[in-house]
């Protein structure tokens, strides 16, 4: 059990405070929080959202049971954010691929970001351009909810398995688990090069279902088979840059790298 | 000197603030803060597969992903010289149509809350919960229309170069058809509740830009166009559209000889309003909005009669695919060098990928220009005027108003910065 409740009333326990709050990102997370739909007044019956600037201003209380926050640390501003979250939360959540692998803005650590900036401003004064990293590489993160956009189902079960005090956990599957009991067609048989087999599931194998490859967006398994698939993808004739392309669309390739490694 | 300064301007995509000087009572200038981080898309795709492009530059913006994806792929399929059939081109209209009825729908949710005296929109809930229910099934149509085409609401994965990955399912089509007439009535319900609304009085005379085609109303394809003389095809955007950086901003904001224009729903029903639907145009009657209109406070009056105009011409396009014995969703195509824009109605106006492209399929320059990064200017000059009309008000008033004003605009920062 954790402790993400407040004090106890005479009807039960209050409702747990949440914030819901983006750094630099581009706030597909908090739409699919709201994308929940009809389940959205469930969850806003049984939480008391008091930071969640998307939607309500005013000035909100200082402490929070749980708090989700999305995005890239890119600022100065972001960092402050961040930190203070973290130290306002009982159970700091980060939700999405950027704030849990990096996700697409980590591209530019694979390539000459001065030189990149210079691309799309004249002057590049004041504009800050850091290496983008996992927010639990600045602080302490309870839980990640992976994925680019995490999926709207998955974060519902997350909200209502915290609500019991459980500490929600994502099962240690393949994307190819899901994607085989759905019977869409695998795309690594057709010769292309899909990391399903190496990517934490739990999106449904939604990419799978369009006919896209798997871009490992909600990042790797604790044990993936890597090795395996880099011969396969190597028999297949994947070359050395585009396998590259393809780990750093959703900033996994430094992950990958270690990986190969160890 | 006096200034007013708001840090953080709530209830908007992003974080932005906002500064006014004042010198004697006189408003010397107005500037949005922009207070967004820079992700740099456009840097980061170059030198990678020009089929990556929609799936990157969706990233831009969760709000409005979709019209990412298809305005990436339009500009690359210019590059590469490949007609699009009718098919997909239809298909993907309702894609976007299904972008901006969403859109807008959260933005009447979010916007809505400032005129009822709410703080905080979720409370629409409780306190207006048949204008909620209303919002929830408006939006989740919208979504569903992108979802069953391009795959997924948010960050669609299906829509690129040529068409389709997959052909979306037809059952879901049909019952999508079957469930229009159930959801156009809910937006005419919607919009009985927001003729109670009064909106602020406000008229400064701006230029207003947009697409436009003879045919219909324009979302995904025209020329740009302006209430002024402007009319240019996408491909020359630049001859109109001029792009600067202020010292040490953030955005490249947009201008047009020398001055700021507007786009958006507000801009496209000043130029192409007589080609709504019937509903969409009874319900301009009904909420009083007398073209042209300079009030930007009813830009939320525009997104709501839009919403009824695109589930009106939703209906139209879903029969006409469902009809059609011709259904085609992908067209293959060669790689070669070659340099192409895109531009289409996003919901908060027009957006314009450019880009150039070598002959391995690698992208060598992107340039994209969002709505947003195009209205701030002009906000900035609506402020100046409407600022000067707040004098008898109390500064947490003051405050309400101006940020009233800045939320109709329905910002996106990230779309702004990207």
């Amino acid at each position: 059990m954790i402790n993400i409740n407040p004090k106890p009333t005479r009807l039960g326990r209050e409702k747990p405070t949440v914030a819901i709050i983006s750094l630099t990102a581009c706030n597909g997370c908090l739409m699919e929080i709201i994308n929940l739909g009809q389940l959205l007044k469930g969850v806003v019956d049984r939480l008391q959202i008091t930071e969640f600037p998307l939607v309500r201003s005013g000035k909100s209380p200082t402490k929070f049971d749980i708090a989700f926050i999305e995005g890239s640390v890119v600022t100065k501003e972001n960092l402050k954010t961040l930190e203070q979250l973290r130290k306002q939360s009982k159970f700091l959540i980060a939700i999405g691929a950027c704030a849990c692998i990096g996700g697409i803005p980590e591209i530019k650590n694979y390539r000459d970001r001065e030189k990149l900036i210079k691309q799309i401003y004249k002057s590049t004064k004041n504009i800050e351009n850091p290496l983008i990293k996992p927010l639990k590489e600045y602080v302490k993160i309870d839980l990640e909810i992976p994925g680019c956009p995490p999926n709207k189902k998955e974060i519902a079960k997350i909200i209502a398995s915290l609500l019991v005090g459980k500490i929600p956990c994502i099962p240690q599957r393949p994307v190819c688990y899901e994607c085989q009991i759905r019977e869409y067609n695998c795309l690594l048989q057709k010769g292309l090069p899909c990391l399903g087999s190496i990517t934490l599931g739990g999106c449904q194998a939604v990419c799978l279902k369009s006919g896209e490859i798997c871009s490992a967006c909600r990042g790797f398994l604790s044990k993936p088979a890597a090795k395996n698939l880099i011969k396969i993808f190597k028999k297949q004739g994947l070359s050395d840059q585009d396998l590259n392309n393809l780990l750093e669309k959703f900033g996994v390739r430094d992950e990958f790298e270690k990986i190969l490694k160890s | 000197m006096k200034k007013i300064v708001i840090n953080h301007i709530n209830k908007i995509e992003g974080h932005a603030g906002m500064e006014v000087n004042i010198l004697n009572g006189k408003i010397l200038k107005a500037r949005m803060e922009v207070k967004e981080g820079a992700r740099l898309i456009e840097g980061i795709l170059i030198g990678r597969p020009i089929e990556e492009a929609s799936l990157i530059t969706a990233r831009i913006c969760g709000l409005c992903p979709a019209v990412h994806c298809i305005t990436a792929s339009k500009a690359l399929e210019a590059a590469l010289k490949i007609k699009i059939p009718e098919p997909i081109v239809n298909l993907r209209k309702i894609m976007l149509n299904g972008q901006i009825i969403q859109s807008h729908a959260l933005h009447i949710l979010m916007a809505s809350s400032d005129y009822l005296g709410l703080g905080n929109s979720l409370d629409l809930m409780s306190k207006h919960s048949a204008a909620f229910q209303n919002i929830i099934k408006i939006r989740e149509f919208g979504n569903e229309l992108i979802e069953t085409i391009g795959g997924r609401s948010v960050h669609p994965m299906s829509a690129n170069i040529g068409g389709f990955l997959k052909a979306p399912n037809q059952e879901k089509l049909k019952k999508l058809l079957e469930k229009q007439p159930e959801i156009l009535a809910s937006a005419i319900d919607l919009s009985d509740w927001f003729e109670k609304i009064k909106i602020n009085k406000f008229s400064r005379k701006t230029e207003f830009v947009a697409l436009k085609n003879n045919k219909e109303y324009a979302i995904y394809e025209g020329d740009i166009s302006s209430s002024e003389k402007l009319s240019i095809s996408a491909q020359k955007y630049n001859s109109g559209l001029i792009e600067f950086q202020r010292a040490s901003e953030i955005i490249n904001m947009v201008k047009r000889n020398q001055q700021p224009y507007l786009v958006g729903p507000l801009a496209r029903l000043n130029i192409a309003g007589n080609k709504l639907n019937k509903n969409a145009r009874q319900t301009m009657k009904k909420l009083k909005l007398d073209l042209p209109c300079y009030n930007t406070f009813h830009n939320l009056t525009a997104q709501m009669i839009e919403i009824i105009h695109l589930i009106e011409e939703t209906q139209k396009l879903l029969q006409k695919h469902l009809k059609s014995k011709n259904k085609i969703y992908r067209v293959s195509y060669k790689i070669k060098a070659g340099y192409g824009v895109g531009a289409c109605e996003a919901p908060r106006g027009l957006l314009i990928h450019a880009y150039q492209i070598d002959n391995q399929g690698k992208i060598v320059k992107a340039n994209i220009i969002t709505p947003t990064a195009q209205f701030l200017f002009n906000l900035e000059r609506d402020l100046e005027a409407f600022i000067p009309s707040l004098k008898k008000l109390s500064p947490n008033q003051k405050r309400q108003k101006i940020e009233m004003l800045v939320r109709a605009y329905d910002l996106c920062i990230s779309c702004a910065v990207h």
